[in-house]
């Protein structure tokens, strides 16, 4: 009986599980048209824009490494973090960089 | 400016909040909203029949369970699709689970950046969050009618290429924070008493040498 009720539906699951392996291209994105549209040098733009990619990667693996280790210390912590936490906070982190870039260049150049 | 050192505090402590709140409490603040995104989705889908949309456990997870069928025979592409169970006395339909977590990422990154960014006077603050709560919920929201067409698609019609399943596919790939960032950043500014301090980004003109 149990079996005939499960046959009559057609489960279909979407977890996140697709975004398991995300390389933060879309971050890298995100940050290549900011960079492209800030009102800077191309001397600051390049170099903010080259920073920012390293930043990236390293708040990437950051995030991996976080995840390894709370899936591994505690399963029910994954989800939250993978769905939610990590996925804000990355974001959070690369607009943030971006607008600390902004900020020293322009404290730079006034301060010359 | 603001200093990048306060906005970073600013951020790490209504984020810290705005997340743990969200995680203890999302079921309560959902389940009340479950009955207008059913009805949304039988006004907006009116191919298919919205049998029941509630929120479940999953293991350690809290999921959205959307239970739904074809409401009548539809034809796509050269294919006529039928309901599941069409014609007989067995009922049956589609389910589909989404994590609370990752249908409401979207909407909790604009309400964070919406209440880190100073706003100065209380008022300037309720200003935006009158402005964020229908993006929030049209955040939500819109990521349904796209999973209810993408089991058919992924199943029969995957050499189809669907503007509304592109764009889903965008939001959950990572698009959706951006987009949320983006709306978080567009209330800013237009709300902003100061105009100057909201888009002070731009005030870096002067540096081009």
């Amino acid at each position: 009986m149990t079996g005939a009720i499960e046959l009559r539906w057609h489960i279909l699951r979407n977890d996140g599980s697709q975004q398991c392996l995300r390389t933060g291209r879309k971050r890298r994105g995100l940050l290549c048209a900011a960079f492209a549209v800030a009102p800077l040098t191309w001397r600051s733009r390049l170099l903010g824009l080259l920073a920012g990619i390293a930043v990236v990667f390293a708040i990437n693996q950051a995030r991996i490494l976080l995840l390894f280790y709370a899936y591994r210390a505690d399963h029910t912590l994954f989800d939250p973090l993978h769905a939610l936490v990590t996925p804000i906070a990355v974001v959070l982190l690369v607009a943030a960089y971006f607008y600390a870039w902004l900020f020293l260049t322009q404290r730079h150049v006034q301060s010359t | 400016m603001f200093s990048p050192h306060k906005l970073l505090l600013r951020l790490i402590v209504v984020g810290a909040g705005v997340l743990l709140l969200a995680h203890h409490y999302q079921r309560a603040l959902l389940t009340p909203l479950l009955p207008l995104i059913q009805s949304t989705l039988t006004h907006v889908q009116d191919d298919f029949t919205i049998q029941s949309l509630d929120i479940v456990e999953n293991g350690p997870n809290e999921v959205l369970r959307l239970h739904a069928n074809l409401a009548r025979p539809t034809y796509i592409s050269g294919r006529m699709f039928y309901p599941i169970g069409w014609q007989s006395a067995a009922e049956g339909g589609y389910e589909i689970r989404l994590t609370v977590g990752g249908t409401i990422q979207y909407s909790l990154l604009i309400l964070i950046v919406v209440l880190a960014w100073p706003a100065g006077h209380w008022r300037v603050a309720l200003t935006r969050l009158l402005f964020a709560l229908p993006l929030m919920l049209l955040n939500t929201a819109i990521t349904f009618p796209a999973e209810l067409w993408n089991p058919i698609h992924e199943e029969w019609l995957s050499d189809i290429t669907w503007p509304l399943l592109v764009a889903s596919k965008m939001l959950m790939g990572g698009g959706g924070l951006i987009l949320g960032l983006l709306c978080g950043a567009g209330i800013i500014a237009a709300t902003s008493r100061d105009a100057a301090v909201a888009l002070s980004v731009a005030a870096p003109a002067t540096v081009e040498s």
